[in-house]
């Protein structure tokens, strides 16, 4: 075998059921379900009811390693006394199937935060190190999809263990890591890849990269963006209304916030998603808050996307999966911020 | 895997009133557990997360030096939920602390170097737990001069008094004490911190600042500074910013690419000269 080859194979349509009940033997698998119309990451009880020709989660895959709201620690409110948080972990370990690459990238810079930063959070780290990506490439983008212009593409590969290209009648297989290779391993409906195959999935990719529409071009976005004070922030907030939902929607999103509460004599302390969006977000108890008006707020929105983590990280926090432009209420368009803070002079 | 959101418990040993408008109290802490104790290793300028289960969390700077084996001190001015609660705290009850937390004042490179601590107001606690640390037989041969400036609204708005009126005792340090207006007996200094300052005139040759206080006195003090020759590198302020993980992961206490509770509290002012004006 060529060793170009070495890492991919293929399953034919009609193995598909068999490959994905042996892999629901081991693990527990969450993907797009028929049940919820692809909506968001569920757990596929049979094969029947995968759904792989949805466009991509409503919500992110971020919520499954990362939820709304978490338990951190729960306590005795009357005696004070600390139990860390008691989680029934199952025997299996799970797969996270048919994400798009989009979310698979994001989750990579999670990974970033959460688990490669000192000191690990170990809620996060935990959930991550039992899970395997398998992620779809994307055939079909949406409108909304701007992956090319901020470094994913329709078949990245950072961040999944494996990807899986639908190709006319069969579907092309890739171990991305270590953990991708070891699943794979041994499975007997998986036979050997040939170039024919890398032809046919590298014509669909072309195709499906055409219809990409997006031109904003972020790599001379950071240089604009190290003038903090630069006019642009006085115009490119005033459409927004600081709902939020922009940042509940974004897969890269990752700021929280921690609350007690206590509740038929049990005591929790929560994370839960909070927004760079929201005043109350840095204000002070002293009453002063940096960051006072929606001009402030919506400048660190996108300077943390496009500058802190890329100072941080050497990354762009943003994988154009288009969340923020389909369920902004009043169409605030994230291209268009790029694109009017490009030819602000 | 150690969880750091866990809250290690302490009990309250004691509390002191500090002002006059009695809006700011000490908490000293002891660890209930003997691992916690001796897990528990920090150097001035760091800060902890104190919590009371069923309130929430709050950063507070560490007021006692690493010298002070026995036990922690918080300074905290009553300002939110959680400071607020604690101000109702009484001795003996149970508090939960998350720490060390954030970097130190940068006592390493103040080796062999003149030491000049400026403080206003309330914001004296890791200045405090500095100066006790200073002050320690074996720290003090590493640094020359130790000038204390501090200062706040009236006589009575002083933090740490008693042991302010011993320091001007000793030979080991310069003690500067100001109101910015006086009452009653006062024979101290009467004038604004950065107005001092320039009356002391301490020199900025082979010397290190550190600053702390509220905002009014940081923005005179570094003219001030400047006006004494000191540059960017020289002096080091301690921030303060709304925070939540105190880990560098919940994403709110940032000031430009950098976070207060990871990357900070202390910045030295050649750092802050490159960060956006955010704070």
């Amino acid at each position: 075998m060529k060793k170009e080859l070495e890492n991919y194979s293929i399953l034919n349509k009609e193995d598909f059921n068999k490959f994905f009940n042996t892999l629901l033997g081991k693990y527990n698998i969450f993907g797009p379900s028929k049940s919820d119309k692809g909506d968001k990451l569920n757990k596929i009880n049979s094969a029947d009811d995968l759904m792989l020709d949805y466009k991509n989660f409503k919500m992110s895959a971020k919520e499954f390693f990362f939820p709304q709201c978490e338990t951190l620690l729960a306590f005795d409110p009357s005696t004070g006394i600390v139990k860390n948080r008691s989680e029934d972990v199952d025997a299996k370990n799970d797969i996270i199937f048919g994400i798009r690459p989009c979310d698979a990238l994001a989750l990579s810079f999670f990974d970033r935060v959460f688990k490669d930063g000192a000191p690990q959070d170990p809620y996060y780290t935990e959930k991550r190190h039992r899970s395997t990506i398998i992620s779809l490439a994307c055939l079909e983008p949406e409108p909304t999809c701007f992956c090319n212009a901020v470094g994913c593409d329709v078949d990245s590969e950072t961040g999944a263990d494996i990807i899986l290209t639908q190709l006319n009648s069969r579907y092309l297989i890739k171990s991305v890591t270590e953990k991708g290779i070891e699943i794979l391993k041994h499975l007997k409906t998986l036979i050997p890849a040939t170039e024919d195959d890398i032809k046919e999935k590298d014509e669909l990719m072309a195709k499906a990269k055409s219809g990409l529409k997006s031109n904003v071009e972020v790599k001379a976005l950071k240089k604009k963006l190290d003038d903090f004070d630069a006019s642009f922030w006085q115009t490119v907030h005033q459409k927004c209304l600081g709902c939020g939902v922009c940042t509940y929607f974004c897969p890269t999103c990752h700021c929280f916030d921690m609350t007690d509460e206590v509740c038929n004599n049990t005591g929790r302390r929560i994370r839960t998603w909070d927004s760079c969006m929201f005043p109350l977000f840095t204000l002070h108890a002293s009453g002063h808050n940096p960051r006072p008006s929606y001009k402030e707020r919506m400048r660190q929105r996108i300077l943390h996307k496009f500058n802190y983590a890329q100072e941080n990280y050497n990354e762009i926090f943003c994988v154009g999966c288009g969340r923020c432009i389909i369920n902004c209420p009043v169409n605030l368009d994230i291209r268009k911020v790029i694109q009017e803070i490009l030819e602000a002079k | 895997m150690k969880n750091p959101y866990l809250p290690m418990l302490t009990k309250i040993e004691d509390i002191v009133i500090e002002n006059e408008a009695r809006d700011i109290k000490t908490f000293k802490l002891s660890f209930i557990k003997k691992e916690d104790k001796e897990n528990f290793t920090f150097l001035p300028g760091q800060f902890a997360e104190l919590s009371i289960l069923g309130v929430g969390e709050s950063p507070i700077g560490i007021a006692s030096s690493p010298t002070e084996k026995d036990y922690l001190l918080f300074t905290v001015k009553r300002a939110g939920v959680v400071t607020t609660r604690l101000h109702r705290s009484e001795i003996g009850e149970t508090i939960g602390i998350r720490g060390p937390l954030g970097n130190t004042y940068p006592l390493p490179d103040m080796d062999g170097k003149n030491v000049l601590i400026i403080g206003g107001g309330f914001a004296f606690t890791t200045l405090r737990s500095t100066v006790k640390y200073i002050l320690e037989k074996k720290n003090r041969e590493k640094y020359k001069n130790l000038t204390v400036i501090y200062g706040a609204r009236t006589p009575g708005e002083l933090i740490y008094k008693n042991e302010l009126w011993e320091w001007e005792k000793l030979k080991e340090l310069k003690t500067y004490i100001t109101v910015d207006k006086a009452n009653g007996d006062w024979q101290r200094h009467v004038g604004v911190v950065p107005a001092i300052l320039k009356q002391v005139a301490p020199t900025a040759d082979n010397t290190i600042a550190l600053v702390c206080g509220p905002p009014i006195m940081i923005k005179y003090t570094l003219l001030a500074l400047n006006e004494l020759g000191f540059k960017p590198e020289q002096f080091f302020l301690s921030l303060e910013m709304r925070m939540k993980c105190g880990i560098g992961k919940c994403g709110r206490c940032n000031i430009g690419h950098k976070y207060v509770c990871k990357d900070g509290p202390v910045f030295s002012f050649a750092e802050l000269q490159k960060l956006p004006p955010e704070y």
